[in-house]
């Protein structure tokens, strides 16, 4: 951005809260700290914007923070959210001591928190819980790691407050808890929670364990009236009739996940349609083992339950474990010949250089593509990973969901455009600027609508892409906000005047700069978390 | 169409659609129902007043974005349109004007495009530099200056 010509003017004092407002929504924590040393004024105006969210994913960070905070309770309460990852657990004892002091006394002071995720195996304990409950009156979001083995003790205080105090529920605000890796204490937990405060959102992420039983789904369901977001993960005891009670609690279902739920069976699906038609936005799902059921008997019966979402906006699918943990092989049982036969890859050739692994990747149906995006313009959100799709299936998904906003495909190649191979030779079929202009020719009806596209492709597929290619393709779709292949994400800046970095990459052709995804902004490619179950 | 009186007393005759780009005039208009009345802006002087009216008559057939739209919008930085772009390019005080006029008649897309353009100047800078840029001084002692560095030190990149 270039500045605005003329000379130096002093800012006007009233414009600083809403130039903050602007900056602190991009903005990292060190530009922030750079504003606090401006002037007297502009501290007093930055300060609850550096302090309203702390996200500690870096065990040092853990330490300096706590170490100010401590001494500063009017800092403390600036924080409405904090979120704990990390925890330095290798420090010798006096300083683990002296750590855990200074945490202790900053949570008692957090008194305007929103949202608390304290997520670091082994960091909480029976000598921390109660300053996490103390004064938290306006909490709304909790996510705690459910091992309690550290804190089972003082558990209870959860649901029953800290001792001394009235008895009521400490979180009279909250509205969505989510559980990581939750033992058979944590379940009481949640199920005292729910009984005493009616939740819009609830997780409960496992691995592949059997803690969520069928009675903690009747224990639940009364209580789950308001229920709008449902998100379930590895609970290996998770069955159809359970998942039935669950989502029959309430009428509100806006958001459903369930994935890497081993022992469910997809024929509940469609007996889930009826309760889901009105309300859900978001479904999650992932692709069972083939052990469980059939691929093909899969899609018939997710068919059966989409097909009868009205309101759905936005579809994932995911193989957990990625292209070989779905595997099986068992596309012989995908779609019919007919509709498969125009969509082998164009490439040619280089079909024949893929590993044996590629023809054990699970394939997305055509059939079921048509089945989704039928009747269905208004979707707009649609990732499908470690789950190949088809040149043909692209093609149906663009034409069909032009309101689509983020589009993530795994793929194992696309045929070239017609234009870019003008002598007819087919030889800029196997360069990657070839598969470039064949997938922006396939996504040309998702132009001005496309903000976010991330394309998955297993290594030495054939399918390849540069970083020129992929600037070459977000100069294109003039509406893409970010961009990715295979494990690599950048943000899309179109060219106005900004100053390029050495880990930018600039397309002058089409006045494209992709910045790489920058991890210090306290974001994250939601397209790269990956749940194994 | 609408009568405008500045704080300077000038008058700008306008279309509906125009002027009611922002939305205190809009709300303004809907109390006032059918009047010849000007409608008095007695914060905002007619050379302001005039830049403010060149962008609504360029946005007037632009649909109102919805909430979330203009939300994520606001969050990047570089969606700014070129025209939009060329429109801002002005001095230091006419941009400080804007954003106030924008602010005062509450007009959000206005708002945004300025604050924008604001944030994109500070951006990357130290505090010796932003206090260059807006002629602002250090009223900060060197004692005060390096505690805060200390306080700060968290939010350092890493």
């Amino acid at each position: 951005m270039s500045s605005p010509a003329g000379k130096a003017a002093s800012l006007p004092l009233e414009l600083l809260p809403l130039i903050l407002d602007t900056l602190s929504s991009w903005s990292s924590v060190s530009t922030l700290a750079t504003f606090c040393l401006v002037s007297r004024s502009w501290r007093s105006w930055t300060l609850p914007h550096l302090w309203r969210r702390i996200w500690l994913r870096d065990s040092h960070r853990v330490r300096l923070v706590f170490s100010v905070l401590r001494n500063h309770p009017e800092l403390c309460r600036l924080v409405k959210v904090l979120e704990l990852r990390v925890y330095p657990l290798g420090l010798r004892a006096e300083e683990l001591e002296d750590l855990e002091d200074s945490v202790a006394c900053s949570l008692r002071e957090m008194s305007e928190l929103r949202e608390l995720c304290w997520t670091r195996t082994g960091s909480l304990n029976d000598r921390l819980l109660p300053d996490i409950v103390r004064n938290k009156g306006k909490l709304r979001h909790l996510e705690l790691m459910g091992s309690t083995r550290d804190w089972s003790a003082t558990a209870p205080m959860l649901w029953q407050g800290v001792p001394g105090g009235d008895g009521s529920f400490p979180f009279p605000q909250l509205s969505s808890l989510s559980i990581i890796l939750p033992d058979a204490l944590a379940m009481r937990c949640i199920v005292e929670i729910a009984s005493r405060r009616p939740l819009s959102s609830l997780l409960l992420l496992c691995q592949h364990s059997s803690v969520f039983l069928p009675v903690h789904a009747q224990l639940l369901a009364p209580h789950l009236d308001r229920l709008e977001r449902l998100v379930l993960v590895g609970c290996k005891r998770l069955d159809g009739p359970s998942l039935r009670t669950l989502v029959g609690a309430t009428e509100r279902l806006k958001v459903l996940a369930i994935e890497g739920c081993a022992a469910l069976h997809p024929d509940i699906f469609p007996k889930l349609a009826p309760t889901l038609r009105h309300s859900l936005t978001t479904l999650t799902l992932t692709l069972p083992r083939p052990a469980l059921c059939a691929h093909t008997t899969f899609y018939q019966h997710l068919a059966g339950l989409v097909d009868g979402l009205d309101e759905l906006k936005e579809f994932t699918l995911y193989a957990p474990g990625g292209l070989k943990g779905a595997g099986g092989g068992e596309n012989d049982d995908f779609d019919d010949v007919d509709e498969t036969a125009g969509d082998q890859p164009v490439d040619g050739g280089n079909a024949s250089l893929a590993p044996s692994s590629a023809s054990l990747a699970p394939k997305l149906p055509l059939s079921f593509i048509r089945s989704l995006t039928t009747s269905r313009p208004g979707l707009t959100l649609l990732r499908i990973h470690g789950i190949v799709a088809s040149t043909e299936s692209l093609r149906l998904i663009a034409q069909a969901c032009t309101w689509l906003r983020e589009l993530v495909v795994q793929l194992e190649s696309v045929a070239p455009a017609p234009s870019s191979q003008p002598d007819g030779s087919g030889s800029s079929s196997s360069s990657t600027a070839g598969r470039e202009s064949g997938l922006s020719a396939l996504l040309a009806p998702l132009t001005s609508s496309l903000r976010t596209l991330h394309i998955l492709a297993r290594a030495g597929a054939p399918f390849d892409l540069d970083e020129g290619d992929v600037a070459r393709l977000a100069g294109r779709m003039r509406a893409l906000r970010q961009v990715g292949f295979r494990n690599r994400v950048w943000e899309v800046q179109r060219d106005l005047g900004v100053a390029i970095d050495d880990d930018e990459v600039s397309s002058s052709a089409n006045g494209v700069t992709l910045k790489r995804w920058d991890a210090s902004e306290g974001r994250w490619p939601e397209v790269l978390l990956v749940v194994k179950a | 169409m609408v009568v405008l009186e500045t704080s300077d007393q000038e008058r700008f005759t306008v279309d509906k659609d125009v002027a009611e780009r922002s939305l205190l005039i809009k709300q303004m208009l809907d109390d006032l129902g059918d009047s010849d009345m000007p409608i008095p802006l007695p914060n905002v002087t007619s050379n302001v007043l005039k830049k403010v009216l060149e962008y609504c008559g360029h946005h007037r057939h632009e649909p109102v974005l919805p909430t979330d739209e203009g939300e994520e919008s606001r969050k990047r930085l570089t969606d700014i349109s070129e025209w939009d772009q060329k429109f801002i390019s002005v001095d230091q005080e006419m941009l400080f004007e804007i954003i106030l006029a924008a602010n005062y008649l509450d007009i959000k897309p206005l708002l945004d495009v300025g604050c924008k353009t604001v944030a994109n100047m500070i951006k990357g800078k130290t505090p010796e530099e932003i206090r260059r840029l807006f002629n602002i001084q250090n009223d900060f002692t060197p004692e005060e200056e390096a505690q805060i560095r200390k306080e700060n030190e968290w939010a350092e990149d890493r």
